[in-house]
């Protein structure tokens, strides 16, 4: 019986998967051998039979399904930007005769001020200088008295009394004690910028190895 | 937006950004590829279309984990192969192996892995649409063991290629090609008759 080529040679040979010299070989076989060019053909009909089957589709509507069980996570800024063209959309004029009046209605706080300062410089007894001189000096009396009232209240409050208390403990502390407190300190910062840099930025990149992909 | 020239993983950064055209437009790509390979497995169109929706559903909720060093068609695929065997497990066990498992070497392990029912999963209404397939060997391909329909399936009709096929169904290359080489010896002995 003669040496007949091998499945797996001849579904190589049609997979053009063989190297030159096999190539060769299998070709020089199968032009003195009827049986294995026999055995090539009906490979060669199975792999014609199954690539010629066609791929199928699903039902009209199958994306809309799908999409119904995706939860579309869009970003914040996006969300606010879609929110705020969509209401544009609705309150913005839709004609020219529309942005005339809205012009003219926000335009009406501008003219009301600009005509009481007009009103008011054209008066006799009040120039611009004094007017500047009594609006400065009520600001910096109403700052004043807004940054003492600060300091009065801080002073009465609970949060002034625990930071006297972590300055006496400090002071009361030794250098071993105050260096540890201090690396803990430091510690604590390091991992909480972190913790926030790893939820904040690198979300997304959170990966996991193809291999274990499972649900 | 027109997503037509862009890559897998383009479209994939899209998606991520919250587009819902990127998620239609991945849906757009697979639908037919991962429906195919499906309904081929199970042979039920609403089952196949059940199964296809679980699967884009669990890869478009995931996509955030996926990994863009890999290809996305072996990641979506791999999902569908894993979702229709844990099927074909759970629900219909006697589709599983009607010779046993392709790993038994002796008559006891073959006999320990079969089942004595025939698949009984097919519907007459669609075995009628196989045959309007025509189909002769969309049958054969049935009447295969469904590691070997998965490879053939992959392979043949899907083009995908062989170190593919063994991420898809986590097998080593050597026993993905055992598995196409037996799948096709098979075949071929089921459509004998057809030879002229």
């Amino acid at each position: 019986m003669p040496n007949h080529l091998t499945p797996d040679r001849l579904e190589a040979y049609i997979e053009q998967t063989l190297d030159g010299g096999e190539r060769a070989v299998v070709e020089s076989h199968l032009a003195t051998c009827a049986h294995c060019e026999g055995e090539l053909s009906d490979l060669r009909a199975l792999f014609e039979a199954l690539e010629s089957l066609p791929e199928l589709a699903p039902s009209a509507g199958f994306t809309d399904r799908v999409m119904q069980g995706v939860r579309v996570r869009r970003p914040l800024l996006e969300r606010v930007n879609e929110w705020l063209d969509e209401w544009l959309g609705r309150v913005a004029p839709s004609t020219n005769r529309g942005w005339a009046i809205a012009t003219t209605v926000a335009a009406m706080p501008v003219l009301v001020v600009a005509a009481t300062v007009w009103w008011v410089l054209s008066q006799p007894a009040v120039s611009a200088q004094e007017i500047w001189v009594f609006a400065s000096g009520r600001t910096a009396m109403t700052l004043a008295m807004g940054w003492e009232w600060t300091l009065t209240s801080f002073a009465g409050s609970g949060l002034a009394a625990w930071l006297t208390g972590i300055a006496q403990l400090a002071g009361s502390l030794g250098r071993a004690e105050l260096g540890l407190a201090a690396a803990v300190f430091a510690t604590m910062m390091v991992v909480s910028v972190y913790v926030l840099y790893d939820n904040l930025f690198r979300s997304n990149a959170r990966r996991i190895e193809h291999a274990s992909y499972s649900f | 937006m027109d997503y037509g020239k862009l890559s897998d993983q383009d479209v994939i950064l899209y998606a991520r950004k919250g587009r819902d055209s990127a998620f239609r437009e991945l849906i757009r790509r697979y639908e037919r590829p991962v429906f195919s390979v499906i309904y081929r497995m199970v042979r039920n169109r609403e089952l196949a279309e059940d199964l296809a929706q679980e699967t884009f559903i669990k890869v478009l909720n995931a996509l955030d984990r996926y990994n863009p060093k890999y290809k996305f068609s072996s990641w979506i695929f791999k999902i569908a192969h894993n979702a229709t065997l844990d099927h074909l497990r759970k629900k219909q066990p006697e589709t599983l192996s009607l010779e046993g498992s392709p790993h038994a070497e002796t008559q006891d392990q073959v006999d320990a892995t079969s089942f004595a029912a025939v698949d009984n999963a097919e519907s007459p209404e669609d075995y009628t649409h196989s045959k309007e397939l025509g189909s002769e060997i969309e049958a054969a391909i049935q009447r295969l063991r469904p590691e070997y329909r998965a490879v053939i399936v992959l392979w043949h009709i899907e083009g995908r290629p062989y170190d593919e096929i063994a991420e898809i169904m986590d097998l080593p290359l050597g026993t993905v090609k055992t598995y196409i080489h037996r799948g096709r010896n098979e075949l071929r002995g089921m459509l004998q008759h057809l030879r002229h």
